[in-house]
């Protein structure tokens, strides 16, 4: 094998130390290899993450932010799938390049496509799905292989009455297990030149365990021998190791950033009896929990997420309103009523985010705010949102307008970790030629697939944003080679001259010529 | 309340006029007649030009081929005098009615419609059509249904071989691969999960090229009582067999569409478009060849030159300007004045006995309201289409009793056929009153069937 890549998914950067003292397998990559800080997307999710970690391209040239970017209007969310994803991934590339791959568990691959190799689709499969395998006659060997565990695969789902999270650990190993044992398998029995397999049991796990560090640090012993056993069989030239993000404790605040446009002005409520009902709706639920906690657990979760999503559709007066914001991507500006002043008005909005504090504490209630022009690019820009932010721990953005600008959070209760606020994951690369015991400083996420193409030996499309980690190369190395920009779309396919001869044949005798 | 279709088939018989489906076979075809008289059958009013590719392609994206940048199966490469380019799938760069159907997760089955070669990726199962080299290539979307098809039914038959004097071989290898493709379509309809199925059945264009004289008392050359004079209709009845087959096997919220890209009428001639151009001194050879030979082998005189034309089921025509081509002479302020003359008088050409023509020129832009990739600069359709054009030159005359490349019966036709269907009754929408439908709207038909208002917008 010439590249194993092993998905630590949710790994943070902030406990690579800890890591590395209770993982002699990931220690001895980084003492023979160059690691660091893996800077992920913003925000950072898996679904967003990990279609960027292997196209090497920001979301304006894949068409996937979060969901998939479509110009219908707001409230219209579609969890993205691998035919959203506009750009090739790299195992399409190496296929293309006739290198046998082999990918299990990366998330948003369903439907499997095809490759040179097999595929195992990951995260986002439909719990119910029977077609997540390429081929896909390779699910009839897998026996009792499980994708995910069903009710952590809709976001929104996880039900917090009755939740027993020592027999969800309980699964999660075993699924955990019998991942590593396909793995095992198929990497004996397909002996490919690509293998990545990803980990997302870890990010389940510490979404549910973050205040119990003993149970996460189990558990990356166990993801350390099996690390182990995956690169005993593969015996891989190079390894690399990567997490889509980092953790932090779950946020305990609300921040609600549309009421926040409403008061500078930039948004405008819907008087109307159904804009002022919708409204109200999600208000008296939210005094309801607030004061009855119990109560909380006689409404449906499906209820309870759709009313706390909103319908933003029916709350915002939209012929004055010049911005908005939705859940997980971002604010946008209507150009229609902005026009030319577009600029300066995103400019204003994203000034006065800065400087928000939480009169609480005084803390910034946003470590960072960009414009879209600093991040995206492609022929998706369009439709991606105007401002993005990077919220401080503290604080769970909520798009909801509410009477108080911040407020105790109230979803998700038995999470006690998650990563919106934390884009800081890992990297590790061992092999030959690579620099050892070296720490590698601004690494981003979309920097990993031309790294891949590279340590293959394969020209890097001109069009990926990400670029090669050079810096963790003996300078004796070749430099990487990347092709003309555009390029790989310019090209087209030609008839070789002794098939344009044949179809010109045909096409004379059929009278077109 | 909207309409609503859970599924939808599309069945392509390429060529098909409505003269023998609509009027002349009607009564013979049970299966179709069923679906011409539940449902609705309109005349299909085809593109410019109206030949196989583009047209497939403007049912599809329902984008003009001006928009599309694709305007028959060969175009020049660079303003090159001989080089070529042969339309290929990849060079559709619009978004097709199964792209915009895939978004909203409904899956396709595709079969031969021109052009898939190199197969593409769709969101459910490709199968390319007759422009693929040979089955040593790969030809299917994912890879692995070449073999399943392969097993299926043996080697795949792309086409048959047509310009033949053989009928009876031609007959036969026909049915071989009409035979072939309904039991392929009818093994994918039933293995594969769709909510899209589309085929086009060639064998339709491939026959009525091969024995329309046999059946048309109206053509020049015309045989009463032949052997074959049944021949079209026979083949008819087979694919309605065939289809009955098909809908019988359809769910109750299947709508049916059949469709064809451009109609068929009996050919009268051809037309030597270089050789009329030698004689009106627009195209100037080095030697007038002792044989006759394709426009490819003359020896034309570049520097003495201001057009040349190709053949096929219209004429193609190419002003050789300066600064453009190569040995461009013809400047910039004289392009349109030579272009208007050239429009000019070939509306004026007449026939062997000296007949008015209908034909129609037109300087391309005139045909299109964007004109993007390597666009001929006059387009003309010959006596309105009765007359083929041949490129070749030789023979010394202006008309031939048939085809330079070989026996051909039949010309293209303006207008195609489509039918609507549903069992559970008409559908709503279609304006059945009108005289005709236009090929540009069968994409958003069928979205519209869908319930969809989605545009054929955006990225393929």
């Amino acid at each position: 094998m010439e590249l194993l890549v092993i998905g630590l998914d949710g790994a943070p950067y902030h406990l690579l130390d800890d890591m590395r003292q209770r993982m002699p397998c990931l220690d001895g990559l980084m003492e023979n290899g160059s690691y660091g800080l893996l800077k992920s997307t913003i925000p950072a999710l898996s679904l967003l993450a990990w279609p960027v970690f292997y196209t090497g391209k920001n979301p304006g040239k894949i068409g996937v932010y979060v969901t998939k970017l479509m110009r219908e209007s707001v409230d219209e969310i579609r969890l993205p799938t691998s035919h959203d994803v506009k750009a090739p991934a790299v195992w399409e590339i190496l296929s293309r390049a006739k290198r046998k791959v082999g990918v299990v568990n990366v998330p948003v691959t369903y439907p499997p496509k095809p490759v040179n190799g097999f595929m195992i689709t990951g995260f986002l499969t439909p719990p119910s799905s029977r077609n997540y395998t390429y081929p896909e006659e390779l699910k009839d060997e897998l026996a009792d292989y499980v994708v995910d565990l069903d009710i952590l695969t809709e976001e929104k789902k996880m039900p917090e009455r009755d939740l027993d999270k020592s027999s969800l650990l309980r699964e999660q190993y075993n699924i955990t297990e019998k991942r590593a044992r396909t793995c095992l398998r198929m990497i004996h029995k397909y002996a490919p030149d690509f293998f990545i397999v990803n980990f997302k049991g870890l990010d389940n796990v510490q979404h549910l365990f973050w205040d119990t560090p003993q149970i996460i640090f189990e558990f990356y012993q166990r993801l350390n021998s099996i690390m182990k056993q995956l690169i005993d069989e593969a015996k891989p030239t190079y390894t690399m190791v990567m997490s889509d993000h980092g953790f932090q404790p779950r946020s305990t605040k609300y921040f609600h950033i549309n009421s926040f446009l409403e008061r500078e002005g930039f948004l405008f409520r819907n008087r109307s009896l159904k804009g002022r009902f919708s409204i109200f709706s999600y208000n008296f639920g939210v005094y309801v929990v607030e004061r009855f906690p119990f109560l909380r657990n006689l409404i449906p979760e499906r209820t309870k997420s759709s009313v706390a999503i909103g319908q933003m559709r029916d709350r915002i007066d939209w012929g004055r309103t010049l911005a908005y914001a939705d859940w997980h991507r971002g604010i946008f500006v209507s150009k229609e009523l902005a026009g030319s002043d577009y600029r300066e008005i995103a400019a204003a909005i994203i000034e006065k985010m800065k400087g928000i504090k939480d009169p609480e504490t005084g803390e910034l209630v946003f470590r960072a705010v960009k414009m879209k022009e600093e991040l995206f690019s492609g022929p998706y820009f369009d439709l991606l949102p105007d401002i993005v932010w990077l919220p401080s721990t503290q604080y769970r953005i909520n798009a909801n307008l509410y009477p108080r600008l911040i407020s105790p959070r109230l979803d998700a209760p038995h999470v006690s970790g998650e990563h919106m606020t934390d884009p800081d994951g890992i990297f590790t690369l061992t092999g030959p030629g690579i620099l050892r015991n070296k720490e590698i400083r601004g690494a981003q996420i979309a920097d990993l697939t031309p790294t891949i193409l590279y340590l293959m030996d394969l020209p890097i499309p001109g069009d990926m944003d990400g670029r090669v980690l050079e810096d963790a190369f003996e300078p004796s190395r070749k430099k990487a080679t990347y092709e003309e920009s555009g390029e790989e779309e310019e090209k087209k396919f030609e008839f070789s001259e002794e098939d344009a001869k044949k179809i010109e044949e045909r096409l004379k005798g059929l009278g077109y010529l | 309340m909207r309409w609503k279709s859970e599924k939808v088939l599309v069945i392509g018989l390429d060529c098909s006029p409505p003269r023998l489906l609509f009027e002349e076979f009607r009564d013979f075809l049970p299966n179709m007649r069923m679906l011409m008289d539940e449902g609705i059958s309109l005349p299909l009013r085809t593109c410019h030009p109206p030949i196989t590719i583009p047209a497939w392609m403007v049912a599809a994206t329902g984008r003009n081929p001006g928009e599309m940048g694709i305007y028959g199966f060969r175009h020049r490469k660079d303003y090159s005098y001989k080089d070529f380019w042969i339309t290929t799938s990849d060079r559709i760069a619009v978004p097709k009615v199964w792209d915009v159907l895939a978004r909203e997760g409904k899956r396709s089955i595709l079969v031969g419609i021109p052009p898939s070669y190199p197969p593409y990726e769709v969101h459910g199962n490709l199968i390319s059509c007759f422009i693929t080299p040979d089955t040593n290539r790969e030809f299917t979307h994912p890879v692995g249904l070449k073999t399943e098809l392969e097993e299926l039914v043996g080697e795949y038959i792309f086409d048959v071989v047509f310009r033949t004097e053989e009928r009876e071989r031609l007959l036969e290898g026909l049915y071989e691969m009409s035979t072939q493709s309904f039991k392929v379509i009818e093994y994918m309809m039933k293995e594969k999960p769709w909510e899209f199925l589309m085929f086009v059945e060639i064998g339709v264009d491939r026959i009525q090229h091969a024995f329309w004289k046999y059946f048309d008392s109206t053509h020049p050359k015309h045989e009463p009582d032949h052997k074959y004079k049944n021949a079209i209709l026979d083949y008819y009845k087979f694919l309605d067999a065939h289809i009955g087959r098909l809908l019988s096997l359809l769910d109750t919220k299947t709508t049916v569409l059949v469709m064809s890209d451009h109609g068929a009428k009996a050919m009268k001639g051809a037309f030597c478009i270089n050789e009329w151009l030698i004689q009106e001194g627009y195209l100037v050879l080095k030697q007038y060849p002792p044989e006759i030979k394709s426009f490819g082998e003359l020896e034309v005189d570049w520097s003495r030159t201001k057009a040349w034309g190709w053949g096929g089921y219209h004429a193609r025509i190419f002003i050789n300007k300066k600064g453009r081509e190569r040995e461009g002479v013809v400047e910039e302020k004289e392009y349109e004045s030579l272009r208007e003359e050239l429009v000019q008088k070939l509306g004026k050409i007449r026939g062997p006995q000296e007949e008015v023509w209908q034909t129609r020129a037109y300087q391309v832009e005139k045909l299109y309201p964007e004109l993007k990739g390597d666009y001929p600069d006059i387009m003309v359709y010959l006596d309105d289409l009765w007359w083929r054009s041949a490129g070749t030159v030789g023979r010394k005359s202006l008309y031939l009793g048939e085809n330079d490349t070989g026996p051909d019966d039949a010309v293209h036709d303006w207008d195609g056929i489509f039918i609507l269907w549903d069992k559970r009754g008409k559908i709503p929408g279609i304006d059945e009153a009108s005289s005709f439908m236009k090929i540009e709207q069968i994409a958003p038909v069928i979205l519209g069937l869908f319930g969809l208002d989605g545009q054929l917008t955006g990225k393929k």
